[in-house]
């Protein structure tokens, strides 16, 4: 390319130079090489009306960490089934997601996305009681989830924890409540911790985050985080050490905001030139804690719901080209790939 | 084949009177029978707002996460979302509109709307009887008029014939018994680039001036033939006036360009359908537009109020779409309405066609419950932070004051200036309805 520029500063004669700048822009883009180019460092799974607008489904999107981006495929689509809440494993193969038949009850599937099939997560749906809101632990061995008055639980929203391998449902002694809901579990890459929220009435707020340590098996209220309104959308990152959630509390930039809460450092994390006066809401951050997703409102969006990526070691937001439609986008969950993978959502 | 100039700028006029344009303008030139029958029964009606601000929440709202709360109840029908107090003692509403709850000083509302039709296709809520196939709008611009060069009855939302799957009662509603005189101009979204307004916008080759001499040729050709006519022939001429005033009118071009707005204020409503859409209602109320009618998104079981789901379709879209869309909406436009002075003129009014059932099934949600439901109201001289009507401690049914749709029709047209009780010419669309008078009289 450099050579190519040496000899195009030498033509002197204007259309010459025109002719030939044509030529090897042409030459360029055809080459093979232009399109292997393209090195995913960001995956996306994410829910999107784009294809139907009654039925949305889950789709697999790649990025290259700087202003390139792909849809790879999609999960599978199928008429009369609503698909949301996609999770990915930590080495992008697995995806894990809820779905709901148009009048039954709400369901949770597997997807090898590597051999594009389904996989079987057995126990997961048992009960003829709804089902969602899952999330992987990085090597896809752990499911988190939540079920509505599913047996072994209580009458009402509980978090439940699935090993795939063993087909056996964990013991989380003392995370559930008999009286109250505990909905929305984000289990950390490394599978020790589980963020929810809850509407436990000794919070700060009515719906407030909690943190369940599992090699402790301690519920923390996690009082520094919550506010007096409304806490809700937790992740993790891989380590637990930052939980990236949503909340309409005084002081945001409008509506719902996203924030982030660094447990180490035992402060919140200025997230600069992430939020809007708009409703930001269901966070999803990278295993180390770089890339946070999210869906936002904004007048300068494509459709009412986008899905933004926000990059916070260059504090902006990343160009996401071919991911937004005029139709609603959500429901991220994003990866690092090619690079670090020890964790992941 | 293009159509020719010749042919466009005389159809302009043509099609004036006999379009959606005419049917405005008819609208406009009906007078204002009822004012003076209003001035009669000055006294009796809390306020005469001259617009109202009619808000469809098709599918059905849970009253229990919206106006209705029950913390206390049991397990199977308290839903997981905490309730959040407002400024009135012992009044709580749900945690998922925590900004219409601080307004609460704004709006009343009514608890114990009730009737029997649980089908999405049920008109009772917005007609004031079930079957009924005239809704509020018609009738409060038949009787009120429009008496400003603006249309007189605008519903925003989508609507029979642009894709919209029709199992909402508001999709098949046009003017009903009245004619389509005064079918509502209907506005597909505010958002996706701005309203279009081709229907009564001037095209670029027929500048104001040509227009004009256009509508004089017009007006001369027709004399000899309007003074052959009838009245009704008249009347047609009085609405292609009307019409073109209105074609010409920058007026209106201009109460539908929501980029007017500051940006902020944008915001403030939300980057959304439906807080654009109450921004838009709040423009035409300023304008002058008798009756604006906004309907939530399109199809009631996959983007509107329809939960019956656990996930998505369910109490996730309540907390991740519905709510926060309706509490930012709604909230921001009492505020503006309150903050320009509006809001003693204009009545709001939130509802839909029933509410959810007291015990959750098995998706952890609710389904059909049109025996005990809530409203919001606000505006038009109806205290702010009141309640009406009571639910019973499972919210299945009233306790007491049971209002019915009738009810509830007769107390938007008693609002909305229209006397309920003297002017015989109502007695048709509220049959035995009464005003609900705690809304104003407490």
């Amino acid at each position: 390319v450099l050579l190519l520029a040496a000899f195009h500063r030498r033509l002197t004669r204007g259309c010459l130079r025109l002719t030939f700048f044509v030529l090897t822009a042409v030459a360029l883009h055809c080459h093979p090489a232009a399109s292997e180019e393209f090195t995913p460092a960001l995956k996306l799974a994410f829910v999107s009306n784009r294809e139907h607008y009654w039925y949305p489904h889950v789709y697999i999107y790649e990025h290259d960490g700087r202003s390139r981006g792909r849809i790879v495929t999609s999960l599978q689509p199928q008429d009369k089934r609503l698909d949301h809440q996609p999770v990915l494993s930590a080495d992008g193969r697995w995806c894990v997601y809820g779905f709901e038949m148009e009048g039954e009850v709400g369901r949770i599937q597997g997807w090898d996305l590597a051999e594009s099939k389904p996989r079987d997560l057995g126990r997961v749906n048992e009960g003829s009681n709804a089902v969602f809101s899952p999330s992987l632990s990085a090597d896809a061995g752990l499911l988190a989830f939540c079920g509505w008055s599913r047996a072994g639980g209580s009458a009402r929203w509980d978090v439940f924890l699935l090993d795939l391998q063993q087909q056996k449902l964990l013991d989380l002694p003392g995370l559930n409540t008999l009286e109250f809901d505990e909905r929305r579990a984000a289990i950390s890459g490394d599978a020790r911790w589980l963020a929810y929220s809850s509407n436990a009435d000794d919070g700060a707020g009515l719906t407030d985050l909690r943190l369940y340590d599992r090699r402790t098996a301690q519920q923390l209220p996690l009082l520094e985080v919550n506010s007096a309104a409304t806490d809700n959308y937790p992740c993790l990152s891989g380590d637990g050490s930052l939980l990236c959630f949503a909340s309409d509390r005084a002081g945001g930039a409008g509506g719902l905001d996203i924030y982030l809460y660094d447990f180490q450092r035992k402060q919140m994390v200025e997230l600069l030139g992430l939020n809007s006066p708009g409703h930001e809401q269901s966070p999803s951050i990278t295993a180390d804690g770089r890339y946070i997703a999210f869906v936002s409102e904004r007048f300068d969006g494509v459709g009412e719901h986008d899905i933004f990526v926000y990059d916070r070691q260059s504090a902006r937001l990343l160009d996401m080209p071919n991911l937004n439609t005029d139709r609603d986008d959500y429901d991220p969950c994003v990866i690092r790939i090619g690079g670090r993978v020890t964790a992941g959502n | 084949m293009p159509a020719s100039p010749e042919l466009n700028r005389r159809g302009v006029l043509k099609v004036a009177g006999a379009s959606a344009l005419g049917l405005w303008a008819a609208t406009a030139t009906v007078p204002a029978a009822s004012e003076e029958n209003s001035a009669a029964a000055r006294g009796q009606a809390a306020a005469r707002p001259r617009s109202v601000i009619f808000i469809w929440l098709n599918g059905g709202p849970s009253q229990f996460e919206t106006f209705d709360p029950k913390p206390n109840a049991s397990e199977d029908i308290r839903g997981p979302f905490g309730c959040i107090r407002t400024h009135v003692p012992g009044v709580l509403v749900s945690e998922l509109i925590p900004q219409l709850a601080r307004h609460f000083d704004k709006y009343a509302i009514v608890r114990s709307l009730a009737h029997r039709n649980a089908n999405h296709s049920s008109t009772a809520m917005m007609t004031g009887i079930e079957g009924g196939d005239t809704p509020f709008g018609a009738v409060v611009t038949k009787l009120l008029g429009s008496s400003e060069a603006m249309p007189g009855y605008v519903h925003i939302g989508s609507s029979k014939g642009d894709g919209t799957q029709f199992v909402s009662a508001v999709d098949n509603l046009d003017a009903g018994s009245l004619g389509n005189a005064f079918a509502p101009l209907r506005v597909r979204s505010p958002l996706a680039g701005g309203v279009q307004l081709g229907d009564f916008s001037l095209r670029d080759s027929v500048p104001p001036g040509r227009f004009h001499k256009r509508q004089e040729l017009l007006a001369q050709l027709q004399h000899q033939q309007a003074l052959r006519e009838s009245a009704a022939g008249r009347q047609m001429d009085q609405q292609q006036s009307r019409a073109a005033e209105i074609l010409s009118s920058s007026r209106v071009r201009d109460a539908f360009d929501l980029s007017r707005e500051p940006e902020v204020l944008r915001y403030r409503y939300g980057a959304n359908h439906f807080g654009q859409s109450c921004l838009l209602a709040r423009r035409l109320v300023e304008a002058g537009t008798r009756y604006v009618q906004i309907k939530w998104y399109h199809v009631a079981a996959f983007d509107a109020w329809d939960t019956h789901g656990a996930d998505l379709p369910g109490m996730r879209r309540l907390e991740q779409q519905l709510c926060p869309r309706f509490d930012m909406g709604l909230a921001s436009l009492l505020q503006d309405l309150h903050d320009r002075g509006l809001l003693e003129t204009t009545l709001v009014v939130a509802v839909g066609e029933f509410g959810r059932t007291p015990t959750l099934n098995k998706n952890g949600d609710r389904d059909h419950w049109p025996f005990c439901f809530s409203a919001l109201m606000a505006g038009g001289g109806i205290h702010g932070g009141t309640v009406v009507g009571e639910s019973d401690r499972k919210g299945a049914y009233p306790v007491s004051d049971a209002y019915s749709p009738a009810d509830f029709a007769a107390t938007i047209y008693q609002l909305a200036g229209i006397p309920v009780a003297t002017d015989l010419r109502i007695r048709p669309f509220v049959q035995d309805g009464l005003p609900i008078k705690a809304l104003w009289e407490s």
